[in-house]
């Protein structure tokens, strides 16, 4: 992995309307983030030439570039599909073009009223996909989102000894994060005890250990050095990024206690010239508890079968050794379905400065990494101010 | 002390078979648990594939399995908004690992759900719905000298 032949920024980040919003479309939405972050980098729709989106109803990056009518400037438009790892995995790719040339500046947007269509009866939170090709092996038996991680808490208990406390701890610690943070969805601090007493979903998985149902969206402008250097904020630097996946049947994860963020992880870094001893702040995609634990131990940041011992003792804390998911994550803050796009713009606002009461003081390196599915996808990426 | 559901009672949903896949499911039936053999490299897998997603040769034959194997896996789920699972539970999804080698995607029956355990010995238990017969397994007691 070379460096980027030409260097890449995140220059623009913003949130739209977040938490419940049951007073617009997706649609508008992806508008209202897309419109605030090309302000927050100080560009105008002129200088926009790249959209990368997904997760909407139909062609989804061209239902968004119609909407925001960008369509007929764009050259760069993309739409993975790998689940919430999406917009890490979007990152690396629009770097790549942009460090090649092919486009200057692109825009990456999120959106979804999942909790407004959960209150309307709209969805169900688990999502039938059919019941077609190796999916006939896997629907009729009713493995759920949730029972799917679950699965691979209870092997990584098994296998390493891990503790349901030191699962919750997770949350626990997400949760005094989310506190500092006013656009956090829930903020009451929760201990141990209460994470272990919720509604146990699919052991050992309980209520509090499960992301939350929000609406909200996002978007993050990326641009070359050239244009980045003269704009309205700091530039947050795309150091490193790397992509993996491993699975969509279950029974094909080779090894239920390994994310593919090793993989991706590894690229990220080598590209970097960094290592987890360098981070200071981390923003690690918390669909669940144990998705956490699996990002750690994969990307490196204690060996395998640790993470549990890791994370005791609020290492992950705004205060803690290596503070995570600093906005309160999918666990407190903000999970409307997909993350992803979410955890690159806290990332960015850790590194500007800007974050607030929840800021890490003096930080200069963050790693980001998204997971997909059920630890189906994973992209990691190492984001710098310097 | 609450169990696993029994092969009456465990949720099961109708799976959708294209002409290759629809061998597996006419051999469960015959209560025959089927996975795929590769003759050129020797490697077994499953979910069936017409060619070796080893070696991608297609001179690959159905294996007949022994019904047995580890609990690689499992949760007992308390809460599921889809149906017909929302009613069903607590049930048990579950990954067992073949004595043979491959894994497969299953559901847990005639078993205490305090006695579940990762690695426990399972074997096959085939339930019937309708036209339909699907490999469920349960926990192989064992005799201990």
């Amino acid at each position: 992995m070379s460096a980027f032949p030409r260097r890449v920024a995140v220059v623009g980040v913003a949130l739209s309307d977040v938490g419940r919003v049951d007073d617009k479309t997706e649609l508008q939405l992806h508008q209202q983030a897309i419109t605030r972050a090309v302000a927050d980098a100080g560009l105008t729709p002129q200088d926009i030439d790249g959209l990368c989106s997904t997760g909407t109803g139909v062609l989804s990056p061209i239902e968004v570039a119609e909407y925001t009518g960008l369509a007929a400037r764009l050259r760069h438009v993309e739409s993975s599909t790998v689940g919430g790892s999406t917009w890490e995995f979007m990152s690396r790719h629009a770097a790549s073009a942009i460090a090649l040339g092919l486009v200057d500046v692109v825009v990456l947007s999120y959106a979804s009223t999942t909790r407004a269509d959960l209150k309307r009866g709209a969805r169900t939170s688990n999502l039938s996909f059919g019941a077609r090709d190796n999916l006939q092996f896997d629907s009729p038996y009713g493995h759920s989102l949730v029972a799917k991680y679950a699965m691979a808490a209870q092997r990584h208990m098994a296998k390493y000894g891990t503790t349901v406390e030191q699962l919750a701890e997770v949350a626990v610690s997400t949760r005094a994060n989310a506190a500092e943070n006013p656009e956090a969805y829930y903020r009451e601090p929760i201990t141990v005890d209460d994470v272990l007493r919720s509604r146990p979903i699919a052991d050992p998985l309980t209520k509090l250990q499960c992301c939350i149902r929000s609406d909200g969206g996002g978007a993050v402008v990326l641009a070359a050095e050239d244009r980045a250097r003269d704009l309205a904020k700091p530039p947050v630097w795309i150091l490193g990024a790397g992509e993996a996946v491993s699975h969509v049947t279950m029974s094909e994860w080779p090894d239920f206690t390994e994310s593919a963020c090793v993989r991706s992880g590894r690229d990220a870094f080598a590209q970097a010239g960094v290592t987890p001893a360098d981070i200071d702040v981390c923003q690690l995609y918390d669909s669940f508890t144990i998705t956490v634990l699996l990002t750690l131990e994969g990307l490196g940041f204690c060996p395998p079968g640790s993470s549990g011992a890791f994370v005791e003792g609020g290492t992950l804390r705004l205060d803690g050794r290596l503070p995570t998911n600093t906005d309160g994550g999918g666990l407190s803050a903000c999970h409307p379905g997909m993350r992803g796009l979410f955890l690159i713009v806290e990332a960015a606002r850790q590194l500007r400065g800007e974050a607030g009461a929840r800021q890490v003081p003096g930080a200069q390196l963050a790693c980001v990494n998204g997971t997909g599915g059920w630890m189906s996808s994973a992209s990691t990426l190492i984001l710098g101010n310097e | 002390m609450s169990d696993a559901p029994t092969p009456d009672t465990v949720p099961l949903t109708l799976p959708v078979p294209d002409p290759f896949t629809a061998w597996w499911w006419m051999a469960c039936r015959e209560r025959r648990l089927l996975v795929r053999s590769c003759r050129s490299c020797g490697r077994l897998h499953f979910p069936p594939r017409p060619a070796c997603p080893s070696c991608w040769s297609n001179d690959v034959e159905w294996h007949q399995c022994a019904g047995t194997g580890l609990l690689y896996s499992f949760s007992i789920v308390r809460e599921n908004d889809l149906a017909p699972f929302t009613t069903a539970v607590p049930y048990v999804p579950a990954v067992v690992e073949l004595t043979e080698g491959p894994r497969l995607m299953t559901t847990i029956v005639d078993s205490a759900l305090h006695a579940l355990a990762v690695d426990a010995p399972v074997e096959v238990v085939f339930v019937d719905r309708g036209e339909w017969t699907f490999p469920t397994f349960r926990l192989a007691y064992r005799l201990v000298p």
